[in-house]
C-alpha cells in the first residue's frame, strides 16, 4: 500500500530499537517513512497518536483541528502546553511533534473533519485515525474512508473506559455497520482521564504502525474494550450489517 | 428450573446504572432482544431510555453483544442458561 523510501544514517540510528523488532525490520521502517496518517483532531486521543506516529518514523502526519488551547484541555490534550493558552491547538501540535522528529512532515489544518472537508483530508493519506469527539465528524469520516477504501482506526473514551477498533472498507464492519446511529446519551463533554486517552493512543498508534507496515494482527473485526478501573480487557467479535447505510453491497473482493 | 444470564454494563450504561454486572433469571431461551426489554422494565426511568426507543423497539445505537459476538441489524440470537449479554453505548473521543 505505502511506498518504500530508502532510510538515511540518521534515521537509521534514531530507529535502530524498533529495527531490532523481527517482523518488522528496515523494510517496515522504509513503508513508515514512505506512509501518511490523517489524525482527526490532535486532542486526548490524537496527542498521543500523533507523538507515537511521529516519534515511529511515519513520514506524513495531516492534522486536523480546529479552535485554541483552553484551560480544560490540558489534563490530557498532550502536545498543548499551558504557555501556549489562546493560541491555535494545531499550532501547538505541529510544533512539539517537530522538537521531537524535525524530519517530519506535517500538513496542519485548522479546521475539525466535516462533510466539506472530509474528502480531500482522506485523498492525502494512506490510513486514518479517527479521535473526534463528535459522531457528526466520524459519520462524515467513516463515509469517505470506505469510499476511498482507506483504513480507518476508531479509537474512543469515556471515564476509564475505552474502545478501539481498526476499519478495513468492504472487509470489516465500517462505523455506521457499528454505530448506524449517534446515541443521544452522548455529551460533547464528558469524564475521561488523560491517561485513559494516552492508553487507547498508544494502542491505535500501534495499529497505525502495523497496518501501514503490514506486520502482526489488526484488530480488524474486532472490538477491543477496556476498563482501566478493574484493568478489564475484552476482545470481542463486530459484524457488518448486511443492512448498513454506508458500506452495504460493498465486495470485499474489489478492495486494495 | 431458570436460566441465569450474566449481564455486563459498558460506558455511559455502566455509569447510569451504578453496576458493572448483575445476574438476570429467564423462564426459557429467548431471544436476546426479549431479554433488553426484560431489563428495560427493572432499570430506573434514566436508564430506560438508553435501551429501548419511545415505540418500545432497541435503541438503534445500543452495541449488544452475546458471548462477545455483536448481535447486529436483524441478527437473530436465542440465549439460554450460562450465557453472557454486553450492553454498551457507543463513545468517541476528544
Ligand atoms: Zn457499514
Amino acid at each position: 500500500m505505502t511506498e518504500h523510501l530508502p532510510l538515511t544514517d540518521e534515521e537509521r540510528a534514531v530507529y535502530e530499537w524498533q529495527i531490532w523488532v523481527d517482523d518488522f525490520r528496515e523494510a517496515g521502517q522504509e513503508k513508515l517513512k514512505g506512509a501518511s496518517v490523517l489524525i482527526s483532531r490532535v486532542g486526548g486521543l490524537g496527542s498521543v497518536v500523533a507523538y507515537e506516529l511521529a516519534a515511529a518514523g511515519v513520514g506524513t502526519l495531516v492534522l486536523a483541528h480546529a479552535g485554541n488551547v483552553k484551560p480544560s484541555d490540558l489534563n490530557r490534550q498532550l502536545l498543548m502546553t499551558h504557555d501556549w493558552l489562546g493560541k491555535p491547538r494545531v499550532e501547538s501540535a505541529a510544533r512539539r511533534l517537530r522538537e521531537l522528529n524535525p524530519r517530519l512532515n506535517i500538513v496542519a489544518v485548522g479546521e475539525n473533519v466535516s462533510e466539506d472537508n472530509a474528502a480531500s483530508l482522506v485523498e492525502q493519506v494512506d490510513l486514518i485515525v479517527d479521535c473526534a469527539p463528535l459522531f457528526e465528524e466520524r459519520f462524515a469520516m467513516n463515509r469517505q474512508a470506505v469510499q476511498q477504501r482507506k483504513p480507518l482506526v476508531e479509537c474512543a473514551m469515556f471515564d476509564l473506559e475505552a474502545s478501539i477498533t481498526t476499519m478495513m472498507s468492504g472487509k470489516t464492519p465500517c462505523l455506521a455497520c457499528l454505530t448506524p446511529e449517534k446515541p443521544a446519551a452522548w455529551t460533547r463533554e464528558f469524564p475521561v482521564f488523560g491517561a485513559v486517552s494516552g492508553t487507547v493512543g498508544c494502542i491505535a498508534a500501534m495499529e497505525a504502525i502495523k497496518v501501514l507496515a503490514d506486520f502482526g494482527q489488526p484488530l480488524t473485526g474486532q472490538l477491543l474494550a477496556f476498563d482501566l478501573r478493574d484493568m478489564t480487557f475484552s476482545k470481542r467479535s463486530i459484524s457488518r450489517n448486511p443492512s448498513c447505510s454506508v458500506c452495504s453491497g460493498l465486495d470485499d473482493s474489489c478492495s486494495t | 428450573m431458570a436460566m441465569q444470564l450474566t449481564i455486563r454494563y459498558e460506558t455511559l450504561l455502566k455509569r447510569a446504572t451504578g453496576v458493572a454486572t448483575q445476574t438476570l433469571e429467564i423462564a426459557e431461551p429467548c431471544d436476546v432482544r426479549e431479554v433488553v426489554k426484560q431489563l428495560a422494565e427493572e432499570v430506573g426511568d434514566s436508564v430506560r431510555p438508553m435501551l429501548l426507543d419511545s415505540s418500545g423497539q432497541l435503541q438503534r445505537s445500543l452495541l449488544l453483544f452475546v458471548n462477545d459476538q455483536q448481535i447486529v441489524g436483524d441478527m437473530q440470537c436465542t440465549v439460554t442458561d450460562g450465557d453472557d449479554v454486553t450492553l454498551m453505548t457507543p463513545i468517541s473521543g476528544g
